[in-house]
């Protein structure tokens, strides 16, 4: 199918800048001054690449007066390993920014949850947090100390940071969701820290988001996660893209991880019809 | 004169039964939701119409995820008819649809013969222009496939369908059949206005991994460029054994491709697949079909159905 040039809501971007983290994950930067002008935390984009249908990858980051979007891209299948392996310069048909992000209305003190690949969309909630002025915690997980991403810059993101490891060596050892419960334990005050206005964000593996909904269930602190799905057209006409979720009669229902998405209301989610998602 | 002025010469009126169209290009059902996604961005009015999502008397959740997954040249979904209901589509969804300036087709899918009837009763005193029975749909585990690719009942549910609307009645037929034709000329016997072909193919994606189907749902049906001979031939071979016009889609991507269905016997045109992946492109087929018939020294559209000529046996 041919490239497009950007009418309507589908852009002709360029590669500005490529940075390798390791030989699986690159950070892309591009130039799509109208995706980065209205882009918001937990939003996407739908990537061309030479496969058939176009793949959804987080907004990391957007810096609206330069025009640009940061996306970071963890090799998974060749379709993102044609992503990670473009060079700087080259074209790329971009459609977004697309989906509901997180909300950070109303919200007094931010404490988000990000494993593995999936810090890279806190990355971008935790910056606007800052721009609000809102007290922030990361918790930031990974496998082992020798596959943290971004340590500098994830560091210097938030008020407080906590970094967890599977393996050990880093600040906690254990997995994010032990944590989270070790930090809100911690904290003498009242759940969630001292504002009563606490939220909690989460991106990652989906058996670290279901322990995160828990644990934010039971300290009744509101609790928003990004959730995945395969998709297909990523704009909300093709129902490919469902999330099971709980309608007010306790009953499964399906929902958009593209338009009603990415990011849930974690006490919405049927946790339990999760697996095996993608 | 230049191209543009050329092809906005160009008419692209086609007429499919007695309902006109501005140009053949017709949104597909389950590809284009129901409009609302896409109207902030594009002029819904420059398309000949919109079909539906399928719908089915009571609202239905849909098959559980996965519901798609990539293949060569195309796709295969599993999606199971997740719709709202008629109820709710006639007072939600259509009122909005109507205010954008295209023809609005209606697909329907029953679960049994009698809710094919019934759902075409409720739409007949309503404003959308046509229904589409989709009698093909491969996802639902009742009856639909089973209606689809038996000619009697073919007849037998357009026939029911036939007494209760005065509306232009269309038939979907699935491809997964032996002769294509056959299920067309029980449509037309049935009292159709047109039959639309093709609906998508029956497939498995396999996960090598889990040594599972990759779709929740196991199988699943292909569409997008992947099926587009099959689609053509299909089009051709009922072109040549009907008298009722034909809308002609599977796989369309380029105004070529639209062009090569109407050449076929393809009254008029409709796009599916394509739309998940360059949603802008629909939208510039009208006027790229018109340019490329002007460069071929035609003054309508229409002129291009049925003009195919098959090589001589030897
Ligand atoms: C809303 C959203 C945001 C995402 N953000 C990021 C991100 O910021 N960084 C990142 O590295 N990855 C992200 N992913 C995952 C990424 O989309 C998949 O890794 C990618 O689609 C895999 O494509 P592939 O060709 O490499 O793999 P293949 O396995 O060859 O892909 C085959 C098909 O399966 C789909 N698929 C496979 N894995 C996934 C998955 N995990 N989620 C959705 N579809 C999948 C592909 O899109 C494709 O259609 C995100 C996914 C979603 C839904
Ligand atoms: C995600 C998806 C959903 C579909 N839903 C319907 C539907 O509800 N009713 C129907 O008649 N056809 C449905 N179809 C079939 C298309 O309308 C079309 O017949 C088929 O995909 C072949 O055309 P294409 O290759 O241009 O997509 C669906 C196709 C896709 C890909
Ligand atoms: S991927 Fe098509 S509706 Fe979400």
């Amino acid at each position: 199918m041919p490239v497009l040039k950007g009418k309507g809501f589908v852009y002709q971007a360029t590669i500005a800048e490529k940075i390798l983290l390791d030989p699986q994950t690159a950070l892309l930067t591009l130039d799509a001054p109208a995706v980065a002008r209205t882009a918001s935390p937990g939003q996407f984009v739908q990537l061309s690449t030479s496969r058939f249908l176009r793949r959804p990858i987080s907004i990391l980051s957007a810096d609206r007066a330069r025009g640009t979007v940061e996306l970071g891209i963890r090799a998974a299948g060749t379709g993102t390993e044609e992503l990670i392996g473009m060079a700087a310069g080259t074209a790329v048909s971009v459609i977004g920014p697309l989906g509901r992000g997180f909300s950070l209305e109303n919200t007094g003190e931010l404490i988000a949850v990000g494993g593995g690949i999936g810090l890279f969309p806190v990355i971008f909630a935790l910056e606007d947090a800052k721009r609000l002025s809102i007290k922030t915690t990361l918790i930031a997980g990974f496998r082992s100390e020798a596959q943290t991403l971004l340590p500098e810059r994830l560091r210097n993101l938030a008020d407080r940071s906590v970094f967890s490891s599977d393996a050990g060596g880093l600040d906690f050892h254990g997995n994010a969701a032990e944590a989270l419960s070790s930090e809100l334990s911690a904290s003498a005050e009242s759940p969630g820290g001292n504002s009563g206005r606490a939220k909690i964000i989460t991106c990652g593996p989906v058996p670290l988001l279901r322990a995160v909904a828990a644990i934010a269930a039971g300290r009744g602190i509101p609790c928003d996660v990004s959730l995945e799905s395969r998709m297909a057209c990523g704009i909300g006409v093709c129902l490919g893209c469902a999330v099971p979720v709980l309608d007010r009669a306790g009953e499964i229902a399906y929902e958009r991880c593209c338009y009603e998405g990415p990011v849930f209301d974690a006490s919405r989610v049927a946790w339990r019809n999760m697996a095996g998602l993608v | 004169m230049n191209d543009h002025e050329r092809s906005s010469s160009v008419d692209g009126t086609v007429r499919v039964g007695d309902l006109t169209f501005d140009n053949p290009v017709i949104a597909a059902s389950g590809t284009f939701g129901f409009g609302g996604e896409l109207a902030p961005y594009y002029d819904l009015s420059v398309l000949g119409g919109i079909c539906t999502k399928g719908l089915t008397l009571r609202p239905r959740a849909g098959n559980p995820p996965p519901r798609v997954a990539e293949t060569a040249s195309g796709m295969l979904n599993a999606v199971g008819l997740q719709n709202p209901g008629i109820e709710s589509f006639l007072e939600k969804e259509l009122p909005r649809m109507l205010s954008y300036g295209s023809r609005i087709i209606a697909n329907i899918a029953g679960q049994e013969l009698c809710e094919y009837a019934e759902l075409a009763r409720l739409l007949d005193q309503t404003e959308v222009d046509a229904v589409e029975l989709n009698l093909s749909c491969p996802n639902v585990s009742a009856g639909c496939l089973a209606i689809g690719s038996e000619p009697h009942l073919i007849e037998e549910v357009t026939a029911a369908c036939r007494e209760v609307t005065d509306k232009p009645l269309w038939v979907k037929l699935t491809p997964n059949v032996t002769h294509i034709a056959l299920c067309a000329q029980a449509a037309e016997r049935g009292g159709a206005d047109a039959v639309v072909l093709i609906n998508t193919l029956l497939g498995l994606a396999v996960d090598l991994a889990t040594e599972r189907p990759i779709l929740r749902n196991n199988t699943g049906g292909l569409s997008g460029p992947a099926i587009k001979p099959v689609a053509l031939r299909m089009v051709k071979e009922v072109y040549d054994h009907t008298d009722i016009p034909i809308v002609g889609l599977g796989g369309i991507a380029r105004a070529e491709d639209a062009l090569e269905f109407m050449l076929c016997g393809a009254s008029a045109v409709q796009v599916g697949t394509a739309s998940l992946v360059d949603p802008g492109m629909i939208f510039r087929l009208p006027g790229e079909m018109a340019e490329i018939a002007s460069q071929y020294g035609y003054s309508r559209l229409a002129e291009f159905t049925g003009r195919l000529q098959f090589w001589e046996r030897t």
